[in-house]
C-alpha cells in the first residue's frame, strides 16, 4: 500500500469502514486532522460523510448552457479559446508592431542616440510589457506572478520618464514656452494613444472575460509601454517634463478610461 | 475532457452533468442563493470551454475546473465588496438550501448548521476536501495556499465545527440548529 494520506481516511469513512484498517488508523492517530474526524466514536467523520453523499442537487439544465457555448462562435471566440502560450505570443507580437511603427518615422538624433542605453531602454519597455501582458490575459500563473502587480505597474510609469536619460547633443531642450510645452506634450500624447489602439484591440479579442479586474490595469499597462517604446525611437525631446506630461501618462491615461469603463459595468 | 479537446463535443455534457451538481452545491453555501450559484457554475463552465486547449491530459480536471470556480467565487465577492463570511444572525436568517425530493437526515441538518457559522476560509477547505474530494495538496493549489496552511484551516474548522455540533446536540436551552434556522 502507498503511504498512508487524509485522504485515505477520508475515503474509508465515506465508505463506511469503522473501525478503520490499522495502517490508516496509525496514520489517524498520528495526524492532528484525522484525529478529529475519528474522536468521540467518529462523530465529526460520520456528520461529514451524511453531508458528502447527500448530493440530491436539482440537476442544472444542460440546453440552458449549451445556448451559451454555441454563442461562442466567430474570430474573437477562436482567438480567445487558443492555447495560453498562443495568446501570450500574439499579444507580443502586438507589441512589437506597435513599438515597430516608431521606427517608420525615426527621432531626428536617432543616429547620435548611444545605441546601448537605447536598447537597454526598449528592452526594459519589452521586459515590464511581457511581465504586464501575462497579467492581462492572464496567462502562465504563479510564474507571471514572481514580479509584482505594483512593480510592474510603476515601471509603465517610470521607465517612460527614464528616458530622459537617453539622450544627445542633438535632444530638444526642455521648452521654455509653456504653450510650446503644452503644445509639444499633447503631440505625444496623442499619437502614443493612438498608437495604443492596436494593442487595445488585440488584448480585447484575447480576454477570455475572467480573471481579477486588475487585468484591466495591467493591460493598460502593456499598451502604454508599448506606445513609449514607439515615442522613445520617434521623439527627440529629452527632457523630463515632456516624457512624464507627454509620454508616461498615455497608460495612466488608458487606465482611468478603462476603470471608468469597469465601474459603469 | 480530452475527448471533448478532440472534438467530441458529447464529452462536455458529460462533464456539465458530472460536475456541474456537486460544484452548484458546493458554491451555494458561499453565495446563498440558487440562482446566483447556478450562473457561477455556467461561468465556469464556459471558462472551461475557452480555455478546453490548455487542458493538460496528465492532470486531473476536478482540481482545475474547481480553481477556476473559485477563483470566480472570489473575483464576485470582490467586485460587490462582500465579505463571505456571515454573523450568526445573518446566518440564522437566511433560508437554508433544501435539496429537493428527500429529507434531510438530522446529522446533516446539524453539520450544514454547524457549516455556516465557521470562518469561510476554513468551510472552503473542509468541502473541497469531502464534497469535491479534492486532496489536500490539489485543494492547497485550487485556492493558492500551502498544503500545510490548507492543514491548519481543516484543523481549526475541525475543532470548531465539534464544539458546534456539541452545542447543537446538548440539551434545550443551547443553540440548536433546527431553533437557528
Amino acid at each position: 500500500m502507498s503511504e498512508v494520506s487524509c485522504e485515505h481516511v477520508r475515503d474509508a469513512l465515506r465508505l463506511g469502514q469503522i473501525p478503520l484498517p490499522p495502517a490508516l488508523l496509525a496514520h489517524a492517530e498520528a495526524c492532528g486532522e484525522c484525529s478529529l474526524l475519528l474522536a468521540d466514536d467518529a462523530a465529526l467523520g460520520k456528520a461529514l460523510t451524511a453531508e458528502s453523499g447527500a448530493l440530491e442537487t436539482e440537476a442544472l439544465p444542460w440546453a440552458g448552457f449549451e445556448a451559451l457555448v454555441n454563442e461562442e462562435v466567430g474570430f474573437r471566440a477562436w482567438l480567445r479559446s487558443r492555447p495560453n502560450p498562443v495568446r501570450f505570443l500574439v499579444a507580443v507580437a502586438a507589441f512589437a508592431l506597435v513599438t515597430a511603427l516608431g521606427l517608420r518615422h525615426l527621432r531626428s538624433d536617432f543616429a547620435l542616440v548611444p545605441a546601448l542605453e537605447l536598447g537597454g531602454l526598449l528592452a526594459a519597455f519589452a521586459f515590464f510589457g511581457g511581465m504586464a501582458a501575462a497579467r492581462a490575459l492572464p496567462v502562465f500563473g504563479a510564474p507571471a506572478k514572481r514580479i509584482s502587480s505594483e512593480a510592474i505597474l510603476a515601471a509603465a510609469l517610470g521607465i517612460p520618464a527614464a528616458a530622459a536619460f537617453v539622450r544627445t547633443a542633438t535632444t530638444l531642450a526642455p521648452a521654455a514656452d509653456s504653450a510650446v510645452f503644452v503644445r509639444q506634450a499633447w503631440s505625444c500624447f496623442s499619437y502614443g494613444s493612438l498608437l495604443t489602439i492596436p494593442l487595445v484591440l488585440v488584448l480585447w479579442l484575447l480576454d477570455r472575460g475572467a480573471g481579477p479586474r486588475s487585468r484591466v490595469l495591467h493591460g493598460a499597462a502593456v499598451a502604454g509601454l508599448a506606445a513609449n517604446a514607439a515615442l522613445t525611437l520617434h521623439c527627440p525631446n529629452g527632457s523630463a517634463a515632456h516624457l512624464v506630461v507627454g509620454h508616461a501618462t498615455i497608460g495612466l491615461a488608458l487606465a482611468a478610461v478603462a476603470g471608468l469603463l469597469l465601474r459603469r459595468r | 475532457m480530452a475527448a471533448y479537446v478532440a472534438g467530441d463535443r458529447g464529452a462536455f455534457r458529460e462533464l456539465f452533468e458530472r460536475y456541474a451538481a456537486p460544484l452548484e452545491r458546493l458554491l451555494v453555501r458561499d453565495l446563498g442563493q440558487r440562482e446566483e450559484a447556478r450562473d457561477l457554475v455556467q461561468q465556469t463552465f464556459l471558462q472551461l470551454h475557452r480555455a478546453r486547449l490548455d487542458f493538460d491530459p496528465s492532470k486531473r480536471l476536478k482540481p482545475w475546473l474547481y480553481t477556476i470556480a473559485m477563483n470566480l467565487k472570489r473575483e464576485l465577492f470582490r467586485r460587490r465588496k462582500r465579505r463571505p463570511e456571515r454573523s450568526d444572525a445573518e446566518a440564522a436568517e437566511r433560508k437554508p438550501v433544501e435539496p429537493r425530493g428527500q429529507q434531510q437526515t438530522e446529522a446533516r441538518r446539524s453539520l450544514d448548521w454547524a457549516l455556516e457559522r465557521i470562518p469561510s476560509d476554513q468551510r472552503e477547505v473542509i468541502e473541497l476536501h469531502w464534497l469535491a474530494e479534492l486532496s489536500f495538496p490539489e485543494l492547497a493549489a485550487t485556492i493558492g495556499i500551502s498544503v500545510a496552511a490548507a492543514k491548519v484551516r481543516a484543523h481549526r474548522g475541525y475543532v470548531r465545527l465539534r464544539e458546534l455540533l456539541g452545542e447543537a446536540g446538548a440539551p434545550s436551552g443551547n443553540p440548536t440548529p433546527g431553533g437557528a434556522l
